[in-house]
């Protein structure tokens, strides 16, 4: 973390909330099967909650009759995390003047009332990355945050770089028809990366990989501000790249500059070299989410990548942002051979810790925050419901009709 | 190959085919005729590969274990102007002038195409920025098969730097007549006359620079400088993309002002029109692929005997099939038609193999069949460039790429 700035996890609402509880156990669960997320099921297990956080897990743990609790003829889970989304930002996910824009925090753009992170919350989600575009070279600075109570994990979860085309051609940077005012013509004719960054609209600089290289390896080689954070390892990056060599240069700039984090994107992360690239780099992958035309080889990207031993979590960006979406890819990369036990820690533990914050969230264990879903039965079976979601310990979405 | 495998055993299965590369390592291939690109073909000969390289050329069978047999045998075939592996997003449109950038962080080693030049008898390309700049940058030699990775495919980074006259590189300029500039794209050149004006510029500023010294300048600006001024020591070479005879003049110009000794012209479509300027230029001709209505770009008329012209002018020639799609149009094939239009055979094997690895630089390792250089070997069922003759054996870096044992269905 960039050490001047608070951290503004440490500020957040639901913290503060928590803070001002009365001690002693507030809730206790017993539900007909416990899914740690680590592969165990307690069967008649029994989570006790205390100060929004995480007690005690356990099959033995006998319910205190002075405290609420509540019996679940279900399944219990940790709640969802996505692990790259745009929700809540209102289209506004990257700073189009410049491509490189390190200092821009994601976060001030975050709006924990929009009506699709209540979306979120009721399909069993209850933290999300929320990542600029790849429509920057360096797009700004990641947040995780809660999808109720809006609560922060943390403001500062990542650097998102892109070595994606859509880095390259945002703002139209192929010869065409532009709008918008002008920039400084006596800057632009034939200069360098420094009076093109001048660009207000139409194209801007970088156009080529070659450049896109050059510029970040540039901000690396010589980092200033956030980059220097990222370069001395501090804070791990996202790097959105498709194309399959677009995840091989990004691995090889991540190897170069000591980086870690994970590439966004990637859809065929299952090829051979791409895969022996990806494990070399350490690098996390996040995919999806799985469209309805979905080729296979994107679909066992995941039990590929598994196997490898590459942590994997889900995204829930694109034209498909139902938040159903993240359980419905989930589902799909089983039906494409991964495994059930794997993918639900891609959903969960493991997206928690490509984000950097599995010290808070992911898993049900205690110390770590009371974030957790109610199942009508195996949450990777899509007939399954979203019975009840609770976050910090505090039910933040109940099923209309369901019994509590 | 290893591609059919299922992805979670590929790890396993590249030790696994690492261990039997190894015993496969060594070959000898034996011909009727061999056409080594270096002196007379030799009859009844064999050329021996070991560990990637080329181990002995000679007459008589030769010996060793893992025996290939064909009618001939010439060097992988080298096109340097291939088209493939890149995009427009392989040149930085931001500045007109991209003399300092390197295209090899702009090629895309996944792209199908590869393997389709590979297959071809093509085992090595030089890797060019597209001509949306006046001055792209600097190209790159890779070979066209192995591992997707730069490390794997590299064979010289900075070849040659590519430069483009005509129409291409100020296609996407505009002028700022009757509206407000809004992009970088509203600058010099929107004609040829500005192409010109831009490349002289160029020049100019990094003699100047020189001169001058340049503590000051910036590194980007000054790395650019540096690499123009190598070309005119005749480090490097420039390969520039002209079509026309008015475009191919100003390549010739370019040469005489600067004095760069080692200028290739790429496209040269009309290079037949005025041999004696191209005589006097002492030029490199990269050949466009032979159209049989002879019209290519910039209306520039492509003659037949353009190639033998070249050829007997004695400048250094190389022919190229721009990546063509169509079988019949491949490298093999275009020196096929140029020999229909003139050129000898002796000659046409030059131009798609030692003659282009000279004009980059790169004959120390590729472009004939000799002790030492890189295995990269084309096994024919016939006489090569014949319409009748095909690759069906290809040998890269010493490994077996394409079976000829299986086109002959053993």
């Amino acid at each position: 973390m960039i050490p001047t700035i608070p951290r503004l996890g440490l500020l957040s609402l639901a913290s503060f909330l928590a803070a001002q509880a009365p001690a002693g156990p507030v809730l206790q669960v017993r539900a007909r099967e416990v899914r740690v997320g680590d592969g165990t099921v307690i069967p008649n297990g029994v989570l006790v909650v205390q100060d929004g956080r995480i007690a005690r897990v356990g099959a033995d743990i006998p319910i205190d009759e002075r405290y609420a609790f509540l019996a679940h003829d279900g399944v219990l889970t940790a709640g969802m995390i996505a692990d790259h989304s745009q929700m809540g930002l209102a289209g506004e996910a990257n700073e189009d003047a410049r491509s490189v824009v390190p200092e821009a925090r994601i976060l001030h753009g975050f709006r924990p009332a929009h009506s699709a992170v209540g979306k979120a919350l009721a399909a069993g989600i209850t933290a999300v990355v929320i990542a600029p575009t790849g429509e920057n070279l360096i797009g700004g600075v990641t947040a995780v945050v809660k999808t109720s109570g809006g609560g922060v994990v943390d403001g500062e979860a990542h650097l998102a770089l892109s070595f994606a085309r859509a880095a390259l051609t945002a703002g139209g940077s192929e010869p065409g028809f532009f709008f918008g005012r002008a920039e400084d013509p006596a800057q632009t004719p034939d200069g360098g990366p420094e009076d093109t960054e001048s660009a207000v609209s139409g194209a801007r600089y970088p156009t080529s990989y070659s450049g896109a290289w050059r510029e970040l390896a540039a901000r690396f080689t010589d980092p200033a501000g956030i980059v220097a954070g990222v370069a001395r390892g501090e804070l791990p990056v996202l790097i959105e790249a498709w194309e399959r060599h677009e995840v091989e240069r990004a691995t090889r700039f991540s190897r170069r500059f000591s980086l870690r984090g994970a590439v966004r994107g990637a859809p065929l992360a299952g090829d051979e070299h791409v895969l022996a690239a990806l494990r070399a780099s350490g690098l996390g992958v996040i995919l999806g989410p799985f469209e309805a035309g979905q080729t296979h080889a994107s679909l066992a990207a995941v039990a590929a990548l598994q196997q490898a031993g590459v942590p994997v979590a889900f995204a829930l960006t694109g034209r498909e942002n139902e938040p159903e979406m993240l359980r419905v890819s989930a589902v799909r990369a089983v039906e494409a051979g991964a495994d059930p036990v794997l993918v639900w820690k891609a959903l969960t533990g493991d997206a928690a810790r490509l984000a950097g914050v599995e010290a808070r969230i992911g898993r049900l264990a205690s110390g770590l925050d009371a974030d957790f879903v109610l199942w009508s039965g195996d949450p990777l079976d899509l007939r399954s419901r979203v019975e009840a979601v609770y976050v910090d310990g505090k039910r933040a979405y109940a099923r209309e009709g369901a019994s509590r | 190959m290893i591609r059919r495998l299922p992805t979670g055993l590929a790890l396993g299965a590249l030790a696994v085919l690492g261990a039997s590369a190894a015993a496969q390592d060594a070959w000898v291939i034996r011909a009727e005729t061999i056409y080594t690109a270096a002196g007379d073909p030799i009859a009844g000969g064999h050329v021996r590969v070991e560990k990637g390289k080329i181990a002995s050329v000679g007459s008589g069978p030769g010996s060793g274990a893992n025996v290939l047999e064909a009618a001939a045998v010439t060097p992988g075939m080298i096109d340097l102007s291939a088209r493939i592996g890149t995009t427009e997003l392989s040149v930085e449109q931001s500045t007109e002038t991209a003399a300092e950038l390197s295209v090899v962080e702009a090629i895309d080693f996944f792209s199908f195409r590869w393997d389709r030049e590979l297959r071809s008898g093509v085992t090595a390309v030089l890797v060019s920025p597209y001509d949306n700049d006046v001055i792209g940058g600097l190209a790159a030699v890779v070979k066209t098969g192995g591992p997707p990775t730069l490390e794997a495919r590299l064979v010289k980074e900075a070849a040659a730097l590519r430069a483009a006259i005509g129409s291409q590189p100020s296609a996407g300029n505009r002028t700022p007549r009757g509206a407000p500039p809004s992009s970088f794209y509203f600058r010099r050149p929107t004609t040829r006359m500005g192409v010109e004006w831009v490349l002289r510029k160029a020049y100019w500023d990094a003699i100047q620079a020189a001169e001058r010294g340049e503590a000051d300048t910036d590194p980007h600006v000054r790395a650019r400088h540096e690499v123009l001024r190598r070309t005119i020591r005749g480090e490097l070479p420039v390969i520039v993309d002209a079509w026309a005879t008015q475009d191919i003049r100003t390549a010739i110009f370019l040469k005489e002002e600067f004095q760069i000794p080692r200028l290739i012209v790429d496209g040269a479509a009309e290079a037949w029109r005025e041999p004696e300027l191209l005589a006097r230029a002492g030029l490199g001709v990269v050949l466009p692929p032979h159209v049989f209505t002879g019209r290519t770009r910039e209306e520039a008329f492509f003659a037949w005997d353009c190639a033998a012209t070249v050829e007997e002018l004695g400048l250094p020639l190389a022919l190229s099939a721009h990546g063509a799609r169509d079988f019949g149009a491949r490298l093999d094939r275009q020196a096929g038609f140029a020999m229909r239009g003139g050129l000898p055979f002796a000659a046409a094997l030059a131009s798609v193999t030692i003659h282009p690895a000279r004009m980059v630089g790169v004959d120390d390792r590729l472009g004939s069949l000799e002790v030492g250089k890189d295995a990269d070997v084309l096994l024919w069922n016939g006489t090569p460039f014949e319409a009748t003759s095909a690759v069906i054996g290809v040998l890269l870096n010493g490994e077996l790429v394409l079976d000829p044992r299986a086109a002959a269905g053993q």
